[in-house]
Order: structure tokens, then C-alpha cells, then sequence
């Protein structure tokens, strides 16, 4: 059994809106839930970075906290109203219900006895969201949503890269912040594209012909 | 003895207040003068005396239910320290629980019991929506008896959250705790309580063939159910300031209340009503927070 409360409350929250991101299908809702994950990771990290006396940590947190934080939600809300998409009703099996079997899947995870000897305390917050945000991207319909679920996963990736004990080098973590930064911007023009090639986003229907 | 007479005068006074308030609140947030604050008493006073019009097809359900209901209701509200001072019994959750499920069911009876499909329409949406919330309920108060090792509600409330853990667990708890509480309200955006279209109606459609004095009944036990479950959520939210002087929690509570009243106006002026295909979608989050809340104390030991 692992002992995830002595976590600190800003990891914990990040997993916490993870969760909660898996029951939404309003893509405004979306974007806005990944903002909030990523300002309570940079603010862990801001907090990190003062705490060890890190001034990199704290370059780091504020850098991801304004680019990724509030930078990517708002350009992938114009993205996702000039391409008109409001809704993602998921694959498979509705929102409410995946949420609800992602929370038993954790459970039945963190509950296992043995598990604690396996992984590493500080690894377990990070190993949770990567796993949350593979779901989120593996169960949504419209690209823009898996681009999200892209994006949750590196938080987690970020989240790792900030709970070792030995901090990531600068250049690192910035190379990382760049690719994702980079990624995002191309993500939303290949939204523009499949927007104005198939007037819709929704990659289930992908491979129907036209005319 | 004082104390018992305080919190008789709670119980009678606090419900139909509350709903005056927020009727008042609505209006004064849409500019109008709105109706006078102590309205649901005037109510209360002249369905007494009115005349009673009952359906030929109803039973004896149709006659007992409202006092079925004020009676769970009212033992709920002897039971639970809901407005912030120690209560007359000894409550425990589960009887709480069972008791507010005996209420409901037996409204539901009622309105089976008129005979006519409405009431059906008006006891499966009900049930519908009790079917989500309730668990909610439940789990929010079981992550906090499971922490303070007993069901009694005086020492869950008791229970110190000084460790890292009530940081988070007493937000998770409130969120699944609101949404249950709006949900079996009937407040928005569930259900819109001042609504006159049959088909939109989920709450009212169970008290629409009652009239004068059960009506009474029936307004009031909504009105307590009301002041208790929200004075549960103020107590909730209370419990970080679990150091304060026991005399202080009465007024915290009324305060909080006054609060939550708030909430309810500003969320009823400004939210519109959700579809009822995505209720699932909104009650899923309070089960949600409220499992959480259980496997955070679970995973503390």
C-alpha cells in the first residue's frame, strides 16, 4: 500500500484534475482543466526550487507555468473556435463511466500490497498522471482532444523530471518545454488542416471517401 | 434545557428563513423588490387553513406520506449536529441515511398513488437522480467516519485535520458533499425550482397534488431538508477550524449557511438548467470526489 498523501497537495491535485479531465467532453472545459493541472505544476515547482534553494527549478516553474499554463490552452482555444469543435464524446464508453473505471484502476494500483517495495514514492504521482493522460488520448474522438491527452502525459513526464532527487539539468528541461511548445503549434495546424479537408475533426471517421 | 430550546427554535425558525432568503436574494439579484423575507411563514400559516382537494384514486399513502417524510426528516435534523451546537440524539450516519431514503420513498409512493402518469414521470426522475447522488452522499461521509473511526456524526466533525491529509480531503469531500446537496435539493443547475412546465419539472412533479394543509407539510419538510443538508456542508467546511471555542459554532454555522444561500441564489439567477442526458455526466463527479476522498483515508491507514 502506498502512502500517496504524504505526497505533496500540488501533485496530488494535478492527479486529482487529471482524473476529473477524463469526464469532461466540453473541449473549452478541457483546455481550461490542463491549464490548471500545469499552473499547479509549475507552482510545485516554483515551490521545489525554493525550497531546495534551486534558482533553476524556479526559472523552470515560471517558464512552463506561463508558456504551457496559460500560452497553450488559449492558442488551443482559438484553434478549437475557428475550427468550430465543441464537443468530444469519447470512444467506446462515455465520459462519466471512464473516469469512474480509470479511479477503480488506480485504486486496485495503489492498493496492491506489494506495490510500494516496486516503485518509489515519488515516482507514483507521475506514474499516475502518465497513465491518466494515455487514457485520456487512447478514448477521444476529435484530434484536438488527443493533442491534449498528448499534453497531460508530459506533464507527467515534467512531473518526473521534478520529483527526482537530483533535479534535471536546465538545458533539459527547457530542450523538453521547446518540443512540447513545438508539437502543440504543429498539432493545431494539422487541426486546420483535417478542419478544412474533412470539415470535421473527428478521427473515427477519418477514412470514410468523399465525392 | 436552553440549548434544547435553541435548537427547537433552529428547527422551526432556520428552514423557512432560509427559503425567504433565498427567494429574496433572487430577486434583488434580478433588480426587483422581490417577495418579504418571511413570505414562506405567511405561506405556511394560510395553507393551514385552506381547503384540501384530494384525488379519488388515492390510498392511505397518498395521506401518510407527508408525515412519513416530516418525521424522517425531522428525526435527521434532532439527530445530526447540523447547525453547529450538539444535537439531542445521538445520530449515527447510516441512520441518517436510511431515514432520508424512507422520506423520499415514501414521496415517491405519494405521487405513484394520484394515479395518474405524471406522478410516475415525476417518481422515476426523482429516483433517477436520488440513484447518483445518494451514493455520493454516502462515500463523502464514509471517508469521514472511516477517519475518525466512528459513524457517529459529533466525532466526525470532532476530528482534528491538522495532518497534510484534511487539506485535501475536507475540499474533496465538500465538492462531492455540494453536488450531492444540489441534486437532492433540486436546485440548479439539476432542477429548476420555480419552474411552471410539467416536463421540465423533476423535484416539484411529486408535490403537485398536494394542496393545503399537506402541502404545508410538504413545503416545510423541503425547507428542513434544505437547512440540514446545508448545514452538513457548513459543518464540513468548518472542520479545518476545528480549534475555535465551542461557542463559536453556531454563529460559524449560520454564517456558512448564509453562504451557501449565496451560492444558490448567484448559481440560480446565472445557471441555466442541464439537459437531463448530461446529468449523469454532472452527478459523476461528486461520486467521483466523494471515492477519493475514501481512498486518500484508505491510503492512510
Amino acid at each position: 500500500m502506498v502512502a500517496l498523501f504524504s505526497v505533496e497537495p500540488l501533485s496530488l491535485m494535478a492527479i486529482i484534475v487529471g482524473l476529473c479531465t477524463l469526464g469532461l467532453t466540453s473541449l473549452r472545459n478541457c483546455m481550461a482543466a490542463y491549464g490548471v493541472q500545469t499552473v499547479a505544476l509549475g507552482l510545485l515547482a516554483i515551490e521545489l526550487g525554493v525550497q531546495h534553494g534551486e534558482p533553476v527549478a524556479l526559472w523552470v516553474g515560471c517558464v512552463v507555468l506561463l508558456l504551457k499554463g496559460v500560452g497553450i490552452p488559449v492558442y488551443l482555444g482559438v484553434v478549437a473556435r475557428r475550427i468550430g469543435c465543441r464537443r468530444d464524446e469519447g470512444l467506446l464508453i462515455a465520459p462519466p463511466l471512464l473516469m469512474f473505471a480509470t479511479l477503480a484502476a488506480i485504486a486496485l494500483l495503489v492498493l496492491t500490497p506489494g506495490m510500494a517495495a516496486v516503485v518509489p514514492l515519488h515516482v507514483w504521482p507521475s506514474l499516475l498522471l502518465v497513465t491518466i493522460g494515455m487514457i485520456f488520448m487512447m478514448t477521444r474522438r476529435m484530434a484536438l482532444t488527443q493533442i491534449i491527452g498528448f499534453l497531460m502525459l508530459e506533464n507527467g513526464i515534467f512531473l518526473y523530471g521534478i520529483s527526482q532527487p537530483h533535479s534535471m539539468p536546465f538545458i533539459v528541461e527547457l530542450g523538453v518545454l521547446v518540443d512540447v511548445l513545438a508539437g502543440t503549434m504543429l498539432g493545431g495546424l494539422l487541426a486546420f488542416r483535417l478542419s478544412d479537408t474533412f470539415d470535421h475533426i473527428d478521427t473515427t471517421v477519418l477514412r470514410e471517401l468523399h465525392g | 434545557m436552553t440549548a434544547l430550546a435553541l435548537y427547537l427554535a433552529n428547527i422551526v425558525v432556520l428552514p423557512l428563513l432560509l427559503i425567504g432568503l433565498i427567494r429574496k436574494g433572487k430577486a434583488r439579484l434580478l433588480n426587483r423588490a422581490g417577495p418579504p423575507l418571511f413570505g414562506p411563514f405567511y405561506d405556511l400559516w394560510r395553507l393551514l387553513r385552506k381547503e384540501e382537494v384530494v384525488s379519488e384514486t388515492t390510498t392511505l399513502v397518498f395521506r401518510a406520506a407527508p408525515l412519513v417524510n416530516l418525521a424522517a426528516v425531522l428525526a435527521v435534523a434532532l439527530m445530526v449536529p447540523w447547525a453547529g451546537a450538539a444535537s439531542p440524539l445521538r445520530g449515527d450516519l447510516f441512520l441518517a441515511i436510511y431515514l432520508l431514503a424512507l422520506g423520499r420513498f415514501a414521496v415517491g409512493l405519494a405521487a405513484l398513488d394520484a394515479g395518474s402518469a405524471f406522478g410516475g414521470l415525476g417518481a422515476s426522475r426523482e429516483s433517477t437522480v436520488s440513484i447518483q447522488a445518494e451514493p455520493a452522499m454516502v462515500c463523502a461521509f464514509v471517508a469521514l467516519a472511516a477517519r475518525a473511526h466512528s459513524s457517529s456524526f459529533q466525532a466526525m466533525f470532532a476530528a482534528s485535520p491538522a495532518d497534510g491529509l484534511g487539506l485535501v480531503l475536507v475540499p474533496l469531500v465538500l465538492v462531492a458533499l455540494w453536488l450531492a446537496t444540489m441534486a437532492e435539493l433540486a436546485r440548479m443547475p439539476v432542477d429548476d425550482p420555480t419552474t411552471h412546465l410539467e416536463l421540465t419539472m423533476i423535484h416539484e412533479t411529486l408535490f403537485l397534488e398536494n394542496s393545503g394543509p399537506n402541502l404545508a407539510l410538504t413545503e416545510f419538510t423541503v425547507a428542513l431538508k434544505s437547512v440540514v443538508l446545508l448545514g452538513l456542508c457548513a459543518q464540513v467546511a468548518r472542520m479545518p477550524w476545528a480549534g475555535l471555542p465551542p461557542w463559536t459554532g453556531e454563529p460559524l454555522t449560520l454564517a456558512l449557511i448564509g453562504l451557501a444561500a449565496l451560492v444558490v441564489v448567484v448559481t440560480e439567477s446565472t445557471a441555466v438548467k442541464m439537459r437531463w442526458r448530461r446529468l449523469p455526466n454532472f452527478l459523476s463527479f461528486a461520486l467521483v470526489a466523494a471515492l477519493l476522498a475514501c481512498l486518500l483515508v484508505a491510503l492512510k491507514g
